[in-house]
């Protein structure tokens, strides 16, 4: 996750020579039927549930069963699809003429949350602060936490957090990680470091995830598109409060 | 086994094919995925940089891996060759020899675990042929005595092709590694044994393994060698696909599996022998050595309670795996195979069985008829075969 690098501190007007760790953010080209999908600037940790995970929210795939092969080397990751002549696209089409109005937002092609779960608000209160207490977060600091929670025992409980230096990709590892360990998301939901911007309501969406709550702020689009997917955007989760933006109906309070 | 898994291989409807140890039929979703390679994505592999190269190279290298798991083995150890006897001659050629080195093999040998030794004599390379006793069963202490200093090579079959006997190949290894010389290495032939018995290359101890796709539900022309260590073995064919770098003077191999196979290998059948691989994994060795097991008294047990029949190996069940050899007084091994596929589509093997030393040993100038069991087949086939070898002794 980290590297020692050497760097220069200024101290009352001069340079003093010393190292300091700075988090690890390297390129992973993914490659799916051969071509060039994207390339992802992210942390080296959870390349395999990324890229199962961003596929999946892109909706190149459907689901695991989708990918015959996947081989991730440094910063390669080639995937085969079980229809290895399969066109693809990416679904970011979708949302690039929105800019923001609403008219231009094609609720047809929208996914849509299909739950009927209830989540108490303690337990997304928990959920939150237990991402901040985790031991990765008071290491690493500055880098995104996303938490994916499921329900163990009649409690809430935490079955993947990742960190990451996007907020998009520690999204898509947990996510990864669910259709690897056959989650059922209708059930869960995301408590995270950042903002919920829209890429991160379209991906919980995608997913079926149906609440996200962040200690952070959320942002108009994403309230928009959160709206009309059907999903609950919580954010500014801190102590016992919080801010719901959008389907408070998940939350049982 | 069920009704499913005799859906994938269409043949059976027709005719009762008991010939699987010479080559095994081959299910729907492998003869699917070498058509697919044809149809969909028909291109080289690692030598191009478009779509179809990276989709065609990824597959055959994942084809790698899974043989590599199935046997215990890491991907870059195991080299795709078109059978066990190109598997077996690789190491014959690709090992140095020197004048006094001793090969020590068996008289069970199929000719492929055995010419490739007796042609080693033009070099002074001396040969000391284990004899098992008449049923196929080895008294161990034979290899004790036939292990030396000298000893460069052992090479044995795991499973007899013509017996179906058993050989205590772990045992044979610790008498290799403490009687050999400090450079002996042990050649297991898996030709019979890895498409029925579930292994681990590192529970075996050997130093190489060889094996054929096309035994164990994989396309023709596919085969199998497990090398322990690749700087062990030189290559026996150079060119294309097999090298790091060439200058004018020299040349850099590469690394792992790749050095192994010059050429443009069989593509397709190497991507069908990693379906078929997944296809012996979905089905479970183990539920499958049981099934055999069941089959294999069924057909050895029934065999010896028919008049004028002689069955030849051991008749301990636990000994064996479902390759059973037998003869009818007064007819010849061919004539019976040819009765059995005349009056009754059962398809069994008959001859030699690429065993002439052995045959020699056993005094069946003929050889044998050879029937031989596979997950495909039923106890109501065996009960079909049975019937039919009696009826055909008692019209002798």
């Amino acid at each position: 996750m980290f590297e020692k690098v050497e760097c220069l501190k200024f101290r009352e007007g001069a340079f003093v020579e010393t190292t300091h760790e700075v988090v690890k953010e390297e390129p992973l080209a993914l490659y799916v039927n051969g071509k060039h999908f994207v390339t992802a600037m992210l942390s080296p940790e959870m390349k395999r549930e990324f890229v199962i995970g961003h596929l999946f929210t892109e909706g190149v795939i459907r689901g695991i069963r989708d990918i015959e092969s996947l081989r991730t080397e440094e910063n390669i990751a080639q995937v085969i699809l079980t229809n290895p002549l399969k066109v693809f696209a990416a679904r970011k089409i979708i949302v690039s003429g929105c800019g923001g109005e609403s008219s231009f937002l094609d609720e047809s092609k929208l996914p849509k949350i299909r739950s009927s779960v209830k989540i108490d608000a303690d337990d997304m209160s928990l959920g939150v602060k237990s991402i901040l207490d985790s031991p990765m977060h008071k290491i690493t600091g500055g880098v995104h936490l996303v938490g994916l929670f499921d329900k163990s025992n009649c409690k809430y409980v935490p079955i993947c957090i990742s960190e990451d230096i996007g907020r998009h990709n520690a999204l898509d590892k947990v996510i990864g990680y669910g259709l690897i360990n056959n989650t059922d998301f209708e059930r869960t939901f995301i408590a995270c470091t950042g903002r919920i911007s829209s890429e991160m309501v379209l991906k919980c969406s995608v997913a079926n995830i149906p609440v996200v709550a962040s200690r952070s702020a959320t942002t108009s689009l994403a309230i928009e598109l959160a709206e009309k997917t059907g999903l609950c955007v919580i954010g500014f989760v801190r102590g016992e409060k919080m801010n719901v933006y959008t389907h408070e109906s998940f939350i049982k309070v | 086994m069920n009704e499913r898994i005799r859906a994938d291989f269409p043949i059976v409807n027709d005719i009762i094919y008991l010939d699987s140890a010479a080559t095994s039929l081959t299910p729907e979703p492998v003869v699917e995925a070498v058509l697919s390679y044809y149809r969909e994505y028909n291109a080289n592999v690692g030598r191009g940089v478009y779509r179809l190269s990276q989709v065609v190279s990824q597959k055959y290298k994942d084809a790698h891996s899974k043989v590599a798991e199935f046997i215990g083995a890491n991907e870059g150890e195991v080299v795709f060759t078109k059978n066990t006897t190109e598997a077996i001659n690789m190491i014959a050629y690709g090992l140095k020899w020197s004048k006094g080195d001793e090969i020590v093999t068996t008289l069970l040998e199929h000719h492929s675990n055995f010419l490739p030794w007796l042609r080693l004599k033009e070099q002074g390379v001396h040969l000391k042929i284990v004899e098992p006793g008449k049923t196929g069963i080895f008294d161990l202490s034979d290899f004790e005595h036939a292990m030396s200093d000298s000893t460069r090579l052992v090479a044995v079959t795991q499973v007899s092709n013509v017996l179906g006997t058993i050989s205590p190949i772990k045992e044979i290894a610790a008498i290799c590694k403490e009687k050999g010389g400090a450079n002996s290495l042990f050649l297991v032939d898996g030709a019979q044994s890895a498409p029925h018995i579930p292994i681990d290359v590192e529970e075996l101890g050997c130093d190489f393994l060889a094996f054929s796709g096309h035994k164990m539900l994989g396309p023709t022309g596919t085969g199998v060698l497990w090398v322990k260590d690749p700087n062990e073995l030189e290559p026996t064919l150079f060119g294309g696909g097999m090298i790091e770098s060439v200058s004018k003077d020299d040349y850099t191999l590469a690394s792992g599996y790749e050095r192994f196979e010059a050429g443009t290998p069989h593509i397709a059948g190497g991507i069908g022998l990693g379906k078929a691989v997944d296809y012996l994994n979905a089905v479970g060795m183990e539920a499958m050595r049981s099934y055999e097991e069941r089959l294999a008294k069924k057909l050895l047990e029934g065999l010896q309670g028919i008049e004028k029949v002689q069955v030849y190996g051991s008749t301990n069940p636990n000994e064996r795996i479902g390759v059973v050899s037998f003869n009818i007084n007064g007819l010849h091994p061919h004539d019976i195979a040819l009765k059995l596929d005349e009056t009754s589509d059962i398809m069994v093997r008959s001859g030699h069985h690429c065993c002439m030393p052995l045959m020699h040993y056993l005094g069946l100038k003929d050889g044998t008829v050879r029937a031989s069991v596979y997950l495909y087949n039923t106890e109501g086939e065996v009960d079909t075969f049975l019937e039919s070898v009696e009826v055909i002794a008692k019209g002798v």
